[in-house]
């Protein structure tokens, strides 16, 4: 079923319909409230929230936009929104059974430790050099290489042409590039991956 | 070799988004240049590390989510009348006012509708079809009909009252500490507390009907906020009642809030 379908039939009350599109779309939101708020927790509370005003607000949403980038900016403004209360308010009072969740989400130590740990090692060198960046920059590369966002989506969301969203991708892209260069791990990691991709035809 | 004015088509390149005539530019410079093949592979290698930082969401989302879609259906929102019960003879005084001489049967519309209904079915109509038939389609001086036009109003219309309800639940509800609210004039205070301390002060204040007479607008204030915040914390409420509508969800792109309400 289209995107466009499964929104006609939500409108109507399909819950079915709406379950779709919630699967389509929770990992790209998961991970940007993730990114705004820092902790699974708010993360999760975040994208229900806009999942919920998605499907209270359904007859608002015209078609101008992609139901991915609607939704995403519902992620968006409720991730603001959950900040700026949490500045206002303090910390809410935890919901029962969250100590519980954070147990359970502690990474498996099982497979492979000393793979595991570069792994881990890599992915805080990776966000402290995207965190680096220009705003700018690191808000384009998110919503590419993270997100999956198309040109077109990510001009409709920032306000640019998608011309503009392009140049600024290779610009973003060269000076991630040009710090990880910097960061000892990071330039052997990569030229290695270079020349394995290198031999394996370019693949990829 | 000039290789700069490759590197953008090599970042498009990574998106699939080159035309035919550039994929065939890139290709020709890159059989020839090893420096630009490297910086390709490494960009590839590079977007395939920035991808794996994604995280995926807990198994439980989906179905939360839908839990709460589910006890929120997009038709036939039922009124919630609970808050209003809770603050008694101060709600019930403000309605009379607002409604004027038509505010008893609304009042009462809870016990009267079931009334209405008995009466029209004695007369051999359909319970769901007396509360859509319009007004004028119905006899005149039947005295059976009269009750009907209250419960038609209560069954589709809310109060600015029961919409400011609405607006002060989404915004205060579920904050996890303990909630005192209080009618002030055309607003609602809120107050949060957590044991003696007070964690937060605000108040929902009901602005009036949108342009288009299709909605209630109220904002939510509280001291010490900003200009942006004064503006980006507004709501519309449909006249029956079927959504709280924040501007956060700030809807088609590039739509201003008062816009959307105006006809
Ligand atoms: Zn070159």
């Amino acid at each position: 079923m289209t995107e466009q379908e499964l929104l006609d039939r939500a409108r109507r009350g399909d819950e079915d319909a709406f379950a779709q599109l919630v699967e389509d779309n929770q990992r790209r939101l998961y991970n940007l409230a993730l990114r705004m708020t820092g902790r699974p927790e708010d993360a999760e509370e975040v994208v229900q929230e806009a999942f919920l005003n998605a499907w209270r607000g359904l007859d608002f949403f015209k078609g101008d936009s992609t139901f991915a980038t609607w939704v995403y900016r519902l992620t968006s403004n409720a991730a603001i929104d959950h900040l700026r209360r949490a500045r206002r308010m303090g910390e809410p009072l935890s919901l029962s059974g969250d100590e519980e969740d954070a147990a359970t989400e502690l990474p498996d130590p099982d497979p492979g430790p000393q793979e595991e740990l570069e792994r881990t090692e890599r992915a805080a060198a990776l966000r402290r050099a995207l965190d680096t960046l220009s705003p700018p920059h690191r808000q384009v590369l998110e919503m590419r290489a993270l997100d999956g966002l198309s040109y077109e989506e990510i001009a409709q969301l920032l306000d640019l042409t998608p011309g503009t969203v392009k140049s600024r991708l290779a610009r973003a892209r060269l000076a991630l590039k040009k710090l990880l260069a910097e960061d000892g791990n990071f330039s052997a990691f990569l030229s290695s991956m270079e020349t394995e991709q290198g031999k394996g035809g370019g693949g990829g | 070799m000039n290789c700069e004015r490759y590197t953008p088509l090599i970042s498009a390149a990574l998106d699939g988004a080159l035309t035919q005539e550039e994929r065939e530019l890139l290709e020709a410079h890159l059989r020839q240049c090893p420096d630009c093949r490297a910086l390709m592979e490494q960009l590839m290698a590079q977007d395939q590390l920035l991808e794996e930082l994604n995280e995926e969401p807990p198994a439980r989302l989906k179905s939360r989510v839908m839990e709460q879609v589910h006890t929120h259906p997009r038709r036939a929102r039922p009124a919630q009348r609970s808050l209003w019960k809770r603050w008694g003879a101060l709600a019930a005084a403000l309605v009379l006012v607002v409604a004027g001489s038509t505010a008893l049967p609304q009042l009462a519309g809870e016990e009267a509708a079931p009334q209405a209904s008995s009466a029209s079915l004695a007369e051999g109509t359909p319970r769901v079809d007396d509360r859509v038939v319009p007004f004028d389609m119905q006899e005149e001086g039947d005295a059976a009909v009269q009750p009907n036009l209250a419960t038609q109003e209560t069954a589709s219309d809310f109060s600015p009252e029961q919409a400011l309800e609405l607006v002060v639940d989404r915004v205060s509800a579920d904050s996890g500490y303990e909630r005192t609210l209080a009618l002030d004039g055309d607003a609602c205070r809120i107050t949060l507390t957590d044991g003696d301390t007070v964690i937060d002060e605000s108040a929902v204040e009901y602005l009036g009907l949108s342009d288009n007479g299709e909605y209630y607008l109220f904002r939510w204030t509280w001291e010490g906020q900003t200009d942006e915040e004064a503006d980006w914390y507004r709501y519309a409420v449909p006249l029956d009642g079927s959504a709280v509508i924040w501007r956060g969800e700030s809807l088609p792109d590039s739509t201003d809030f008062d816009q959307m309400f105006v006809q």
